[in-house]
């Protein structure tokens, strides 16, 4: 019998508090993300330029623990398996593709979809226009490769025909989804990410050490933006000043820390909005196609009515719009706040064509992956799907990519 | 005493856009997602178009945002004015 596709909300505390809950999730998420420069391509760029892992390390914290727990919850019967697999989308070619163009894109613009926002929300230019690339780009996805892409999903060219349970991998390892399939998944999935990203960090702390430093390593991180490593700073503190310094914002969230609340809030979404919507951080790819359409709106402009995938793919308003709209809201409070804030223009003008030319990239990646960093990848992993896995995979390919050409053209 | 930089405009006038962000999200709301939302109904495109119910809710929970955005933004630009006027009698007193 095949598992049900019904869902059924675990809380009754009614859909204007669940749309509450995502606006705060948001905020957090911003807040958090920007006092700890949390960005996945500078973690991954760093792997290349650097040859330092404990951003990448915490990166596959992150996923480690947002498929173990999640899975744990499922599997102790807290939350239904339904609201982790209903929402996981179809997998494909379009992945690999996508996440390659992406990563290619998000490495050479300055930012992948988070800290995009959160950076434009600190006064970065430079991400303003990668935003309004986006926003081209998601045009461009819609108009010209929308229709074809569409066609070899629904024949099963290189893809799945069906999402939900079809992508969950308890079901695609055990044909089952019963608790114990989605705790011993859990299990395979979460913990080796979480041993890799604790190996990857004590590597790069030991490397610290033999330098006979801990001062911040001069990187530039993605699309030549100076990646802040001001945390690990040289004066040992106890961590009770530290921690103060952070709540105070005097300090940045060291990685780890920064991490773990990202992980909590996601896990505040999957079990608030259990059974409502899409139980998982922003989608905020969908939200860059949704900005155009909301900006052409008032100028009598519906690109719902007519336009592809805009008409079939995108429902007017959802919660991550709010989560979004917080998010960039969160994150200029957290800036302005520790007085980080300010309309930052670079001095090599040419990053700002290639800031808003980046965009287009990873405004056309996105839509071909069906979802960004953040709304797939990290998702996925929520939601014990593979997609996640090859996201990863061709990201990191797109990214090494970008560094590549950073290094003899730019 | 060193004569200090001048007073950063930005801590006056980005508090300022953020209120204007957060009444300018809600107007937009209240006037156009609506508006098209009833579009599409209008035209039969079930595929985006979002249940008035939805909508509803939207709307509650996008008033109660816009209430703390403003307020928050509106604690931001007083402290702003404090530091500016305590910047400007420090210069004074230079």
């Amino acid at each position: 019998m095949a598992p049900p596709m019904i869902l059924d909300p675990l809380f009754n505390d009614g859909l204007t508090f669940v749309y509450l809950v995502f606006a705060l999730s948001g905020f957090i998420l911003g807040w958090v993300a920007q006092r700890g420069n949390y960005c996945f391509v500078n973690a991954m760029t760093s792997i290349f330029t650097t040859k330092t892992y404990d951003r990448f390390g915490g990166l596959m914290l992150l996923f480690g623990l947002s498929a173990l727990v999640p899975g744990l919850l499922v599997a102790f019967g807290m939350v239904p398996a339904v609201d982790q697999y209903y929402f996981n989308y179809f997998g494909g070619w379009y992945i690999v593709v996508g996440a390659f163009i992406f990563g290619f894109g998000a490495a050479i613009a300055g930012g992948c979809n988070l800290s995009m926002l959160y950076r434009a929300a600190s006064g970065y230019v430079q991400n303003w226009l990668e935003l309004a690339g986006m926003m081209v780009g998601t045009y461009f996805f819609a108009t010209l490769v929308w229709p074809v892409q569409l066609s070899t999903m629904q024949v099963g060219l290189l893809s799945t025909k069906a999402g939900g349970y079809v992508e969950y991998l308890p079901y695609d390892l055990f044909h089952t989804v019963s608790a114990a399939s989605v705790g011993a998944t859990a299990l395979i999935l979460g913990v080796p990410f979480i041993i890799f990203g604790i190996y990857l960090q004590r590597r790069t702390y030991a490397k610290f050490k033999v330098m006979k430093s801990t001062d911040p390593v001069p990187a530039a991180g993605a699309g030549g933006i100076v990646v802040n490593r001001g945390h690990q700073s040289s004066k040992p503190r106890s961590l009770s000043v530290r921690a103060w310094r952070m709540l105070t914002l005097k300090e940045p969230l060291g990685t780890n820390l920064a991490t773990v609340v990202l992980f909590l809030d996601l896990l505040l979404v999957f079990v608030m909005g259990a059974g409502y919507t899409f139980n998982y951080l922003v989608i905020t790819s969908s939200d860059g196609g949704r900005f155009l359409e909301y900006i052409l709106m008032p100028f009598g402009v519906n690109l719902a009515l007519n336009t592809p995938w805009y008409n079939s793919s995108l429902p007017i308003v959802d919660t991550s719009v709010l989560m979004v709209i917080m998010l960039i809201v969160g994150a200029f409070s957290a800036s302005y706040l520790s007085g980080d804030f300010k309309v930052r223009i670079p001095r090599d003008r040419r990053r700002l064509g290639i800031g808003f030319g980046g965009g287009i990239l990873v405004g056309l990646g996105v839509r071909i992956a069906l979802g960004c960093n953040v709304g797939l990848m990290w998702t996925n992993f929520a939601q014990l799907g593979y997609d996640g896995l090859l996201f990863l995979a061709s990201m990191l390919a797109g990214v090494a990519l970008a560094v590549k050409v950073q290094e003899r053209l730019l | 005493m060193v004569a200090e930089h001048s007073f950063p405009q930005r801590r006056i006038v980005a508090p300022i856009v953020l209120v204007l962000f957060a009444l300018g999200w809600y107007r937009f709301s209240d006037v156009y997602i609506r508006t098209d939302d009833a579009s599409l109904i209008a035209h039969g495109n079930y595929a985006v178009y979002v249940p008035l119910q939805q909508v509803a809710a939207y709307m509650q929970a996008v008033t109660w945002v816009s209430y703390a955005a403003v307020f928050g933004g509106l604690i931001m630009l007083w402290s702003g004015l404090v530091a500016y006027v305590e910047y400007k009698e420090r210069s004074s007193h230079e």
